[in-house]
Protein backbone atom coordinates (compact mmCIF):
# COMPACT_ATOMS: atom_id res chain seq x y z
CA UNK A 1 0.00 0.00 0.00
CA UNK A 2 1.30 3.45 -0.83
CA UNK A 3 1.28 6.23 1.74
CA UNK A 4 -1.46 7.96 -0.25
CA UNK A 5 -3.77 4.97 -0.33
CA UNK A 6 -3.08 4.32 3.34
CA UNK A 7 -3.95 7.91 4.21
CA UNK A 8 -7.14 7.71 2.20
CA UNK A 9 -8.04 4.43 3.87
CA UNK A 10 -7.61 5.90 7.35
CA UNK A 11 -9.49 9.04 6.38
CA UNK A 12 -12.42 6.93 5.15
CA UNK A 13 -12.63 4.94 8.35
CA UNK A 14 -12.26 8.22 10.26
CA UNK A 15 -15.16 9.83 8.45
CA UNK A 16 -17.27 6.70 8.90
CA UNK A 17 -16.69 6.58 12.65
CA UNK A 18 -16.94 10.38 12.87
CA UNK A 19 -20.35 10.50 11.21
CA UNK A 20 -21.57 7.94 13.75
CA UNK A 21 -20.17 9.94 16.68
CA UNK A 22 -21.83 13.06 15.27
CA UNK A 23 -25.27 11.45 15.16
CA UNK A 24 -24.84 9.92 18.63
CA UNK A 25 -23.68 13.33 19.86
CA UNK A 26 -26.88 14.83 18.46
CA UNK A 27 -28.87 12.21 20.41
CA UNK A 28 -27.19 13.43 23.62
CA UNK A 29 -27.75 17.10 22.91
CA UNK A 30 -31.36 16.84 21.71
CA UNK A 31 -32.25 15.26 25.04
CA UNK A 32 -29.96 17.40 27.17
CA UNK A 33 -30.98 20.76 25.73
CA UNK A 34 -34.71 20.19 26.16
CA UNK A 35 -34.83 18.12 29.36
CA UNK A 36 -31.49 18.85 31.10
CA UNK A 37 -31.03 15.09 31.35
CA UNK A 38 -27.48 13.94 30.62
CA UNK A 39 -28.71 10.65 29.24
CA UNK A 40 -26.20 7.84 29.76
CA UNK A 41 -28.55 5.32 28.18
CA UNK A 42 -27.77 6.91 24.79
CA UNK A 43 -25.04 4.33 24.12
CA UNK A 44 -27.34 1.48 25.17
CA UNK A 45 -29.84 2.53 22.50
CA UNK A 46 -27.05 2.08 19.94
CA UNK A 47 -26.38 -1.38 21.36
CA UNK A 48 -30.10 -2.25 21.50
CA UNK A 49 -30.56 -1.30 17.84
CA UNK A 50 -27.92 -3.77 16.72
CA UNK A 51 -28.80 -6.54 19.16
CA UNK A 52 -32.56 -6.36 18.58
CA UNK A 53 -32.08 -6.44 14.80
CA UNK A 54 -29.86 -9.50 15.20
CA UNK A 55 -32.40 -11.11 17.53
CA UNK A 56 -35.43 -10.47 15.31
CA UNK A 57 -33.44 -11.64 12.28
CA UNK A 58 -32.53 -14.86 14.10
CA UNK A 59 -36.21 -15.43 14.88
CA UNK A 60 -36.75 -15.64 11.14
CA UNK A 61 -37.82 -12.12 10.24
CA UNK A 62 -36.31 -10.58 7.12
CA UNK A 63 -33.59 -7.96 7.52
CA UNK A 64 -35.87 -5.00 6.75
CA UNK A 65 -38.68 -5.97 9.16
CA UNK A 66 -36.06 -6.76 11.82
CA UNK A 67 -34.57 -3.29 11.39
CA UNK A 68 -38.02 -1.75 11.61
CA UNK A 69 -38.94 -3.65 14.78
CA UNK A 70 -35.59 -2.88 16.41
CA UNK A 71 -35.92 0.87 15.78
CA UNK A 72 -39.56 0.86 16.94
CA UNK A 73 -38.74 -1.07 20.13
CA UNK A 74 -35.75 1.11 21.02
CA UNK A 75 -37.77 4.27 20.43
CA UNK A 76 -40.52 2.93 22.66
CA UNK A 77 -38.07 1.87 25.40
CA UNK A 78 -36.53 5.34 25.37
CA UNK A 79 -39.93 7.02 25.67
CA UNK A 80 -41.02 4.66 28.46
CA UNK A 81 -37.79 5.47 30.27
CA UNK A 82 -38.62 9.19 30.12
CA UNK A 83 -42.26 8.81 31.09
CA UNK A 84 -42.03 6.23 33.86
CA UNK A 85 -38.50 6.45 35.24
CA UNK A 86 -37.21 9.98 34.71
CA UNK A 87 -40.32 12.16 34.82
CA UNK A 88 -41.67 10.84 38.15
CA UNK A 89 -38.52 11.95 40.00
CA UNK A 90 -39.86 14.28 42.66
CA UNK A 91 -36.91 16.60 43.17
CA UNK A 92 -35.11 16.53 39.86
CA UNK A 93 -31.57 17.82 39.66
CA UNK A 94 -29.09 17.22 36.87
CA UNK A 95 -27.21 14.91 39.26
CA UNK A 96 -30.22 12.68 40.04
CA UNK A 97 -31.07 12.57 36.33
CA UNK A 98 -27.53 11.46 35.55
CA UNK A 99 -27.48 8.78 38.25
CA UNK A 100 -30.81 7.40 37.13
CA UNK A 101 -29.76 7.12 33.50
CA UNK A 102 -26.47 5.45 34.46
CA UNK A 103 -28.45 2.94 36.52
CA UNK A 104 -30.95 2.40 33.68
CA UNK A 105 -28.06 1.83 31.27
CA UNK A 106 -26.71 -0.92 33.53
CA UNK A 107 -30.14 -2.53 33.73
CA UNK A 108 -30.56 -2.55 29.94
CA UNK A 109 -27.06 -3.95 29.49
CA UNK A 110 -27.64 -6.62 32.13
CA UNK A 111 -30.92 -7.75 30.58
CA UNK A 112 -29.34 -8.05 27.14
CA UNK A 113 -26.47 -10.08 28.62
CA UNK A 114 -28.95 -12.40 30.35
CA UNK A 115 -31.06 -12.88 27.27
CA UNK A 116 -28.48 -13.14 24.48
CA UNK A 117 -25.15 -13.79 26.20
CA UNK A 118 -21.80 -12.10 25.89
CA UNK A 119 -20.78 -13.12 22.36
CA UNK A 120 -20.25 -10.56 19.62
CA UNK A 121 -23.07 -10.60 17.10
CA UNK A 122 -22.98 -9.69 13.48
CA UNK A 123 -25.60 -8.56 10.99
CA UNK A 124 -25.06 -9.25 7.27
CA UNK A 125 -24.10 -6.20 5.20
CA UNK A 126 -27.25 -4.66 3.73
CA UNK A 127 -26.14 -4.46 0.10
CA UNK A 128 -23.76 -7.40 -0.23
CA UNK A 129 -20.01 -7.40 0.18
CA UNK A 130 -19.01 -5.32 -2.83
CA UNK A 131 -15.94 -3.10 -2.55
CA UNK A 132 -15.11 -0.03 -4.59
CA UNK A 133 -11.65 1.48 -4.82
CA UNK A 134 -10.80 5.14 -4.30
CA UNK A 135 -7.14 6.11 -4.84
CA UNK A 136 -6.09 2.58 -3.93
CA UNK A 137 -8.20 2.40 -0.79
CA UNK A 138 -11.06 -0.04 -0.50
CA UNK A 139 -14.53 1.10 0.52
CA UNK A 140 -17.22 -1.46 1.30
CA UNK A 141 -20.83 -0.85 0.37
CA UNK A 142 -21.73 -0.88 4.07
CA UNK A 143 -19.34 2.00 4.78
CA UNK A 144 -20.93 4.01 1.97
CA UNK A 145 -24.33 3.17 3.40
CA UNK A 146 -23.30 4.41 6.87
CA UNK A 147 -21.87 7.70 5.64
CA UNK A 148 -24.83 8.35 3.33
CA UNK A 149 -27.40 7.56 6.00
CA UNK A 150 -25.68 9.63 8.69
CA UNK A 151 -25.44 12.58 6.29
CA UNK A 152 -29.11 12.20 5.41
CA UNK A 153 -30.10 12.09 9.10
CA UNK A 154 -28.06 15.17 9.94
CA UNK A 155 -29.39 17.11 6.95
CA UNK A 156 -33.03 16.20 7.66
CA UNK A 157 -32.66 17.16 11.31
CA UNK A 158 -31.12 20.48 10.30
CA UNK A 159 -34.02 21.21 7.95
CA UNK A 160 -36.57 20.09 10.54
CA UNK A 161 -35.12 22.25 13.33
CA UNK A 162 -34.69 25.38 11.24
CA UNK A 163 -37.54 25.33 8.78
CA UNK A 164 -40.58 23.90 10.53
CA UNK A 165 -42.77 25.34 13.27
CA UNK A 166 -42.21 22.34 15.52
CA UNK A 167 -38.45 22.50 14.95
CA UNK A 168 -38.39 26.17 15.89
CA UNK A 169 -40.56 25.39 18.90
CA UNK A 170 -38.05 22.71 19.96
CA UNK A 171 -35.19 25.20 19.70
CA UNK A 172 -37.28 27.69 21.68
CA UNK A 173 -37.87 25.10 24.42
CA UNK A 174 -34.13 24.51 24.64
CA UNK A 175 -33.65 28.25 25.22
CA UNK A 176 -36.46 29.02 27.64
CA UNK A 177 -38.86 26.43 29.04
CA UNK A 178 -41.14 28.94 30.80
CA UNK A 179 -41.42 30.95 27.60
CA UNK A 180 -42.22 27.72 25.77
CA UNK A 181 -45.05 26.88 28.16
CA UNK A 182 -46.45 30.41 27.86
CA UNK A 183 -46.76 30.21 24.06
CA UNK A 184 -48.63 26.93 24.41
CA UNK A 185 -45.98 24.23 24.11
CA UNK A 186 -46.80 21.01 25.93
CA UNK A 187 -43.35 20.49 27.41
CA UNK A 188 -44.14 16.92 28.49
CA UNK A 189 -44.84 15.91 24.89
CA UNK A 190 -41.62 17.53 23.74
CA UNK A 191 -39.64 15.61 26.36
CA UNK A 192 -41.15 12.35 25.14
CA UNK A 193 -40.44 13.32 21.55
CA UNK A 194 -36.77 14.07 22.28
CA UNK A 195 -36.25 10.78 24.10
CA UNK A 196 -38.01 8.94 21.29
CA UNK A 197 -35.86 10.69 18.69
CA UNK A 198 -32.66 9.88 20.59
CA UNK A 199 -33.74 6.24 20.99
CA UNK A 200 -34.65 5.85 17.33
CA UNK A 201 -31.55 7.56 15.94
CA UNK A 202 -29.32 5.70 18.39
CA UNK A 203 -30.82 2.42 17.24
CA UNK A 204 -30.29 3.31 13.58
CA UNK A 205 -26.58 4.04 14.14
CA UNK A 206 -26.23 0.76 16.04
CA UNK A 207 -27.88 -1.15 13.22
CA UNK A 208 -25.90 0.25 10.30
CA UNK A 209 -22.56 -0.19 12.07
CA UNK A 210 -23.26 -3.76 13.24
CA UNK A 211 -22.15 -5.30 9.92
CA UNK A 212 -18.82 -3.41 10.16
CA UNK A 213 -17.81 -3.48 13.82
CA UNK A 214 -20.05 -6.25 15.19
CA UNK A 215 -22.28 -5.61 18.17
CA UNK A 216 -22.61 -7.06 21.65
CA UNK A 217 -24.08 -6.26 25.05
CA UNK A 218 -21.02 -4.25 26.15
CA UNK A 219 -20.53 -1.83 23.21
CA UNK A 220 -22.93 0.83 24.50
CA UNK A 221 -20.86 2.64 27.10
CA UNK A 222 -17.80 3.46 25.00
CA UNK A 223 -19.79 4.25 21.84
CA UNK A 224 -22.08 6.48 23.86
CA UNK A 225 -19.20 8.27 25.54
CA UNK A 226 -17.66 9.12 22.18
CA UNK A 227 -20.93 10.73 21.16
CA UNK A 228 -20.87 12.68 24.43
CA UNK A 229 -17.34 13.87 23.63
CA UNK A 230 -18.61 15.14 20.27
CA UNK A 231 -21.54 16.94 21.91
CA UNK A 232 -19.37 18.53 24.59
CA UNK A 233 -16.57 19.53 22.22
CA UNK A 234 -19.17 20.86 19.81
CA UNK A 235 -20.71 23.05 22.48
CA UNK A 236 -24.05 21.14 22.25
CA UNK A 237 -24.90 22.85 18.97
CA UNK A 238 -25.76 20.75 15.94
CA UNK A 239 -23.07 22.12 13.63
CA UNK A 240 -20.53 22.02 16.44
CA UNK A 241 -21.37 18.41 17.27
CA UNK A 242 -21.06 17.30 13.65
CA UNK A 243 -17.71 19.09 13.27
CA UNK A 244 -16.43 17.69 16.57
CA UNK A 245 -17.67 14.16 15.77
CA UNK A 246 -15.90 14.14 12.40
CA UNK A 247 -12.71 15.56 13.92
CA UNK A 248 -12.77 12.90 16.62
CA UNK A 249 -13.35 10.16 14.04
CA UNK A 250 -10.45 11.37 11.88
CA UNK A 251 -8.17 11.66 14.92
CA UNK A 252 -8.99 8.08 15.80
CA UNK A 253 -8.58 6.88 12.23
CA UNK A 254 -5.14 8.45 11.77
CA UNK A 255 -4.06 7.73 15.34
CA UNK A 256 -4.93 4.06 15.03
CA UNK A 257 -3.51 3.78 11.51
CA UNK A 258 -0.22 5.65 11.79
CA UNK A 259 0.58 5.25 15.49
CA UNK A 260 -1.13 2.33 17.18
CA UNK A 261 -4.56 0.74 17.26
CA UNK A 262 -4.30 0.84 21.05
CA UNK A 263 -4.58 4.60 20.78
CA UNK A 264 -8.05 4.48 19.22
CA UNK A 265 -10.28 4.53 22.27
CA UNK A 266 -7.86 6.47 24.45
CA UNK A 267 -7.95 9.39 22.03
CA UNK A 268 -11.63 10.18 22.51
CA UNK A 269 -11.29 10.35 26.26
CA UNK A 270 -8.10 12.40 25.97
CA UNK A 271 -9.99 14.88 23.82
CA UNK A 272 -12.73 15.08 26.42
CA UNK A 273 -10.27 15.67 29.26
CA UNK A 274 -8.50 18.31 27.20
CA UNK A 275 -11.74 20.12 26.53
CA UNK A 276 -12.78 20.03 30.14
CA UNK A 277 -9.42 21.41 31.22
CA UNK A 278 -9.54 24.19 28.67
CA UNK A 279 -13.02 25.04 29.94
CA UNK A 280 -14.18 26.10 26.51
CA UNK A 281 -17.40 24.40 27.48
CA UNK A 282 -19.00 23.56 30.73
CA UNK A 283 -20.61 20.34 31.78
CA UNK A 284 -24.00 20.65 33.40
CA UNK A 285 -23.65 21.72 36.98
CA UNK A 286 -20.35 23.47 36.35
CA UNK A 287 -20.39 27.23 36.54
CA UNK A 288 -18.33 29.37 34.24
CA UNK A 289 -15.92 31.43 36.24
CA UNK B 1 -67.52 56.89 48.39
CA UNK B 2 -67.20 54.53 51.32
CA UNK B 3 -64.93 54.81 54.31
CA UNK B 4 -61.43 53.54 53.83
CA UNK B 5 -60.22 51.50 56.77
CA UNK B 6 -57.32 49.07 57.11
CA UNK B 7 -59.50 46.07 57.79
CA UNK B 8 -62.38 46.30 55.40
CA UNK B 9 -62.18 45.92 51.70
CA UNK B 10 -63.27 49.24 50.36
CA UNK B 11 -65.68 48.83 47.50
CA UNK B 12 -66.31 51.88 45.45
CA UNK B 13 -68.00 50.15 42.58
CA UNK B 14 -68.61 52.01 39.38
CA UNK B 15 -70.25 50.90 36.16
CA UNK B 16 -68.30 48.04 34.64
CA UNK B 17 -67.56 48.19 30.96
CA UNK B 18 -68.76 45.34 28.72
CA UNK B 19 -69.71 41.82 29.73
CA UNK B 20 -67.87 39.63 32.23
CA UNK B 21 -64.75 38.07 30.71
CA UNK B 22 -62.65 36.87 33.62
CA UNK B 23 -63.82 36.05 37.08
CA UNK B 24 -61.35 35.10 39.78
CA UNK B 25 -63.22 33.84 42.80
CA UNK B 26 -61.58 33.24 46.18
CA UNK B 27 -58.15 32.16 44.90
CA UNK B 28 -55.46 31.10 47.38
CA UNK B 29 -51.97 30.17 46.19
CA UNK B 30 -49.14 28.73 48.26
CA UNK B 31 -45.41 28.37 47.68
CA UNK B 32 -44.73 25.46 50.02
CA UNK B 33 -45.84 26.76 53.41
CA UNK B 34 -45.94 30.41 52.43
CA UNK B 35 -49.28 31.76 51.31
CA UNK B 36 -48.81 34.24 48.50
CA UNK B 37 -52.48 34.89 47.68
CA UNK B 38 -55.29 34.91 50.26
CA UNK B 39 -58.82 34.55 49.00
CA UNK B 40 -58.40 36.93 46.08
CA UNK B 41 -61.48 37.73 44.00
CA UNK B 42 -61.63 40.04 41.01
CA UNK B 43 -63.33 40.57 37.68
CA UNK B 44 -62.25 41.78 34.28
CA UNK B 45 -64.93 42.85 31.81
CA UNK B 46 -64.59 42.74 28.07
CA UNK B 47 -63.89 46.40 27.29
CA UNK B 48 -61.78 47.14 30.33
CA UNK B 49 -58.24 47.83 31.35
CA UNK B 50 -58.12 46.56 34.93
CA UNK B 51 -55.13 47.60 37.00
CA UNK B 52 -53.77 45.61 39.92
CA UNK B 53 -51.65 47.87 42.11
CA UNK B 54 -49.42 46.82 44.93
CA UNK B 55 -45.90 47.08 46.27
CA UNK B 56 -43.13 44.51 45.99
CA UNK B 57 -44.12 41.15 47.43
CA UNK B 58 -47.82 41.97 47.50
CA UNK B 59 -48.54 38.90 45.38
CA UNK B 60 -48.98 40.59 42.01
CA UNK B 61 -46.72 38.28 40.05
CA UNK B 62 -48.15 35.22 41.79
CA UNK B 63 -51.58 36.36 40.68
CA UNK B 64 -50.41 36.50 37.05
CA UNK B 65 -48.67 33.12 37.34
CA UNK B 66 -51.79 31.58 38.85
CA UNK B 67 -53.96 33.03 36.10
CA UNK B 68 -51.59 31.70 33.39
CA UNK B 69 -51.29 28.22 34.88
CA UNK B 70 -47.59 28.45 35.74
CA UNK B 71 -48.55 27.78 39.37
CA UNK B 72 -51.82 26.22 40.46
CA UNK B 73 -54.07 27.63 43.15
CA UNK B 74 -54.95 25.44 46.13
CA UNK B 75 -58.43 26.96 46.46
CA UNK B 76 -60.82 29.03 44.43
CA UNK B 77 -62.08 29.29 40.87
CA UNK B 78 -60.89 31.06 37.76
CA UNK B 79 -63.59 31.41 35.12
CA UNK B 80 -62.74 32.67 31.64
CA UNK B 81 -65.75 33.33 29.39
CA UNK B 82 -67.85 30.94 31.44
CA UNK B 83 -65.29 28.11 31.57
CA UNK B 84 -63.36 27.05 34.67
CA UNK B 85 -59.63 27.09 33.99
CA UNK B 86 -58.07 26.89 37.45
CA UNK B 87 -57.15 23.20 37.03
CA UNK B 88 -55.57 23.71 33.59
CA UNK B 89 -51.88 24.23 32.91
CA UNK B 90 -50.16 26.97 30.92
CA UNK B 91 -50.20 25.35 27.48
CA UNK B 92 -53.95 24.68 27.79
CA UNK B 93 -54.88 28.10 29.16
CA UNK B 94 -53.30 29.98 26.26
CA UNK B 95 -55.63 28.01 23.96
CA UNK B 96 -58.62 29.29 25.94
CA UNK B 97 -57.69 32.84 24.98
CA UNK B 98 -55.75 34.08 27.98
CA UNK B 99 -52.19 35.24 27.21
CA UNK B 100 -49.60 36.68 29.51
CA UNK B 101 -46.49 38.83 29.44
CA UNK B 102 -44.57 37.95 32.60
CA UNK B 103 -42.32 40.41 34.38
CA UNK B 104 -39.26 38.45 33.23
CA UNK B 105 -40.58 38.53 29.63
CA UNK B 106 -39.32 34.98 28.94
CA UNK B 107 -38.28 35.68 25.36
CA UNK B 108 -36.26 33.24 23.25
CA UNK B 109 -33.03 35.23 23.35
CA UNK B 110 -31.01 33.54 20.63
CA UNK B 111 -33.93 33.28 18.21
CA UNK B 112 -34.73 36.16 15.87
CA UNK B 113 -37.51 38.66 16.46
CA UNK B 114 -39.44 37.08 13.59
CA UNK B 115 -39.11 33.59 15.08
CA UNK B 116 -40.22 34.87 18.49
CA UNK B 117 -43.31 36.47 16.95
CA UNK B 118 -44.16 33.47 14.79
CA UNK B 119 -43.87 31.16 17.79
CA UNK B 120 -46.41 33.38 19.51
CA UNK B 121 -48.97 31.86 17.14
CA UNK B 122 -47.93 28.30 18.09
CA UNK B 123 -51.12 27.66 20.07
CA UNK B 124 -53.46 28.50 17.18
CA UNK B 125 -55.16 25.59 15.40
CA UNK B 126 -53.22 24.41 12.32
CA UNK B 127 -56.08 25.19 9.97
CA UNK B 128 -56.10 28.93 10.66
CA UNK B 129 -52.55 29.57 11.86
CA UNK B 130 -51.12 30.87 8.57
CA UNK B 131 -53.95 33.35 8.04
CA UNK B 132 -54.24 34.60 11.63
CA UNK B 133 -50.46 34.81 11.92
CA UNK B 134 -50.27 37.19 8.95
CA UNK B 135 -53.11 39.35 10.29
CA UNK B 136 -51.66 39.46 13.77
CA UNK B 137 -48.19 40.32 12.51
CA UNK B 138 -49.65 43.41 10.82
CA UNK B 139 -51.42 44.33 14.06
CA UNK B 140 -48.21 43.97 16.07
CA UNK B 141 -46.33 46.17 13.59
CA UNK B 142 -49.06 48.81 13.79
CA UNK B 143 -48.65 48.87 17.57
CA UNK B 144 -44.87 48.50 17.75
CA UNK B 145 -43.48 49.83 14.47
CA UNK B 146 -39.89 49.46 15.64
CA UNK B 147 -40.14 45.66 15.63
CA UNK B 148 -40.63 45.65 11.88
CA UNK B 149 -37.06 46.87 11.39
CA UNK B 150 -35.66 44.34 13.82
CA UNK B 151 -37.13 41.13 12.40
CA UNK B 152 -33.80 39.49 11.59
CA UNK B 153 -32.12 40.56 14.82
CA UNK B 154 -31.78 38.17 17.73
CA UNK B 155 -34.16 38.99 20.57
CA UNK B 156 -31.33 39.25 23.09
CA UNK B 157 -29.75 42.13 21.14
CA UNK B 158 -32.82 44.37 21.56
CA UNK B 159 -32.97 47.16 24.13
CA UNK B 160 -35.08 46.69 27.27
CA UNK B 161 -37.98 48.65 25.85
CA UNK B 162 -37.89 46.77 22.56
CA UNK B 163 -37.81 43.45 24.40
CA UNK B 164 -40.91 44.51 26.31
CA UNK B 165 -42.60 45.33 22.99
CA UNK B 166 -41.54 41.98 21.55
CA UNK B 167 -42.89 40.11 24.59
CA UNK B 168 -46.17 41.99 24.23
CA UNK B 169 -46.22 41.31 20.49
CA UNK B 170 -45.51 37.61 20.98
CA UNK B 171 -48.42 37.34 23.43
CA UNK B 172 -50.77 39.15 21.03
CA UNK B 173 -49.86 36.75 18.21
CA UNK B 174 -51.88 34.05 20.02
CA UNK B 175 -55.05 36.07 19.32
CA UNK B 176 -55.99 36.33 23.01
CA UNK B 177 -59.23 37.72 24.42
CA UNK B 178 -57.47 38.57 27.66
CA UNK B 179 -53.93 39.78 28.14
CA UNK B 180 -52.26 39.87 31.54
CA UNK B 181 -49.24 42.13 31.60
CA UNK B 182 -46.89 42.03 34.57
CA UNK B 183 -44.99 45.29 35.18
CA UNK B 184 -44.81 46.46 31.55
CA UNK B 185 -43.22 49.72 32.73
CA UNK B 186 -40.36 47.99 34.52
CA UNK B 187 -36.98 49.25 33.37
CA UNK B 188 -38.42 51.64 30.80
CA UNK B 189 -37.44 55.31 30.53
CA UNK B 190 -40.26 57.62 31.78
CA UNK B 191 -41.10 58.75 28.26
CA UNK B 192 -41.40 55.16 27.09
CA UNK B 193 -43.63 54.30 30.04
CA UNK B 194 -46.27 56.79 28.90
CA UNK B 195 -46.00 55.45 25.35
CA UNK B 196 -46.32 51.85 26.53
CA UNK B 197 -49.40 52.74 28.59
CA UNK B 198 -51.15 54.42 25.69
CA UNK B 199 -50.32 51.43 23.48
CA UNK B 200 -51.89 49.14 26.08
CA UNK B 201 -55.02 51.29 26.03
CA UNK B 202 -55.11 51.00 22.21
CA UNK B 203 -54.78 47.21 22.43
CA UNK B 204 -57.91 47.19 24.56
CA UNK B 205 -59.91 49.76 22.58
CA UNK B 206 -58.93 48.94 19.00
CA UNK B 207 -58.31 45.20 19.20
CA UNK B 208 -60.93 44.20 21.76
CA UNK B 209 -58.44 42.57 24.12
CA UNK B 210 -59.35 42.86 27.80
CA UNK B 211 -56.35 43.87 29.80
CA UNK B 212 -55.19 42.92 33.27
CA UNK B 213 -52.42 45.36 34.02
CA UNK B 214 -50.27 44.53 37.02
CA UNK B 215 -48.19 47.53 38.02
CA UNK B 216 -46.04 48.93 40.75
CA UNK B 217 -46.03 52.25 38.93
CA UNK B 218 -49.49 53.32 40.12
CA UNK B 219 -49.36 56.75 38.55
CA UNK B 220 -48.79 55.31 35.09
CA UNK B 221 -51.37 52.55 35.45
CA UNK B 222 -54.10 54.87 36.76
CA UNK B 223 -53.81 56.99 33.62
CA UNK B 224 -55.30 54.23 31.48
CA UNK B 225 -57.20 51.95 33.86
CA UNK B 226 -60.99 51.68 34.05
CA UNK B 227 -61.12 49.71 37.23
CA UNK B 228 -58.55 49.20 39.96
CA UNK B 229 -57.75 46.60 42.60
CA UNK B 230 -55.14 47.17 45.28
CA UNK B 231 -53.27 44.10 46.50
CA UNK B 232 -51.41 44.06 49.82
CA UNK B 233 -49.78 41.03 51.44
CA UNK B 234 -51.70 38.72 49.14
CA UNK B 235 -55.13 40.27 49.75
CA UNK B 236 -57.31 42.69 47.84
CA UNK B 237 -57.64 45.67 50.19
CA UNK B 238 -59.36 48.13 47.92
CA UNK B 239 -61.21 48.12 44.62
CA UNK B 240 -63.16 50.60 42.60
CA UNK B 241 -63.59 52.55 39.39
CA UNK B 242 -60.39 54.34 38.50
CA UNK B 243 -61.41 57.96 39.09
CA UNK B 244 -62.94 57.12 42.45
CA UNK B 245 -59.88 55.18 43.54
CA UNK B 246 -57.62 58.07 42.59
CA UNK B 247 -59.62 60.32 44.93
CA UNK B 248 -59.32 57.94 47.85
CA UNK B 249 -56.97 59.16 50.59
CA UNK B 250 -55.24 55.77 51.10
CA UNK B 251 -54.28 55.60 47.47
CA UNK B 252 -53.14 59.21 47.54
CA UNK B 253 -50.98 58.53 50.57
CA UNK B 254 -49.64 55.07 49.75
CA UNK B 255 -49.25 55.06 46.00
CA UNK B 256 -49.30 58.58 44.64
CA UNK B 257 -47.18 60.27 47.28
CA UNK B 258 -49.88 62.32 49.03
Amino acid sequence: MTLLSETVQYAISGVTAGSIYAVIGICWSVVYLITKVLNFTTGEFVMLGGMLTWAFHRLGFGLLPSVFFAVACTTAISMLLERFVIRPIRFPTEMTYMMITIASASVIKGLVLLQWGSESRRIEPFFGTGVIHILGAGVTSQVLCVVALMSLITLSLHLFLNHTLMGTALRASAINLTGARLIGIDVGKFRLFCFGLAGGLGAVTGIVTAPITFTGYEIGMLTGLKGLVAAIAGGWSMTGTVAAGLTLGLLEGFGAGFVSTGLKDVLALLVMILFLILRTISLPGMRKR
Amino acid sequence: MGNVSDNDVCRVRGERNGELRLQIDGISTFYGEAQALKDVSLEVHSKEVVAILGSNGAGKSTLVKTLTGLVSPSRGRIVLDGESIEKQVAHEIIRKGSACVPESRELFGSLTVRENLELGAYSLPNAVRKRVQAERLEMVFSLFAVLKNRLKQKAETLSGGEQQMLAMGRALMANPKLLASDEPSLGLAPMLVAEMMSTLRRICDEWAVSLLLVEQNARAALKIADYVYVLERGEIVLEGACDEVIASPTIQAAYLGG
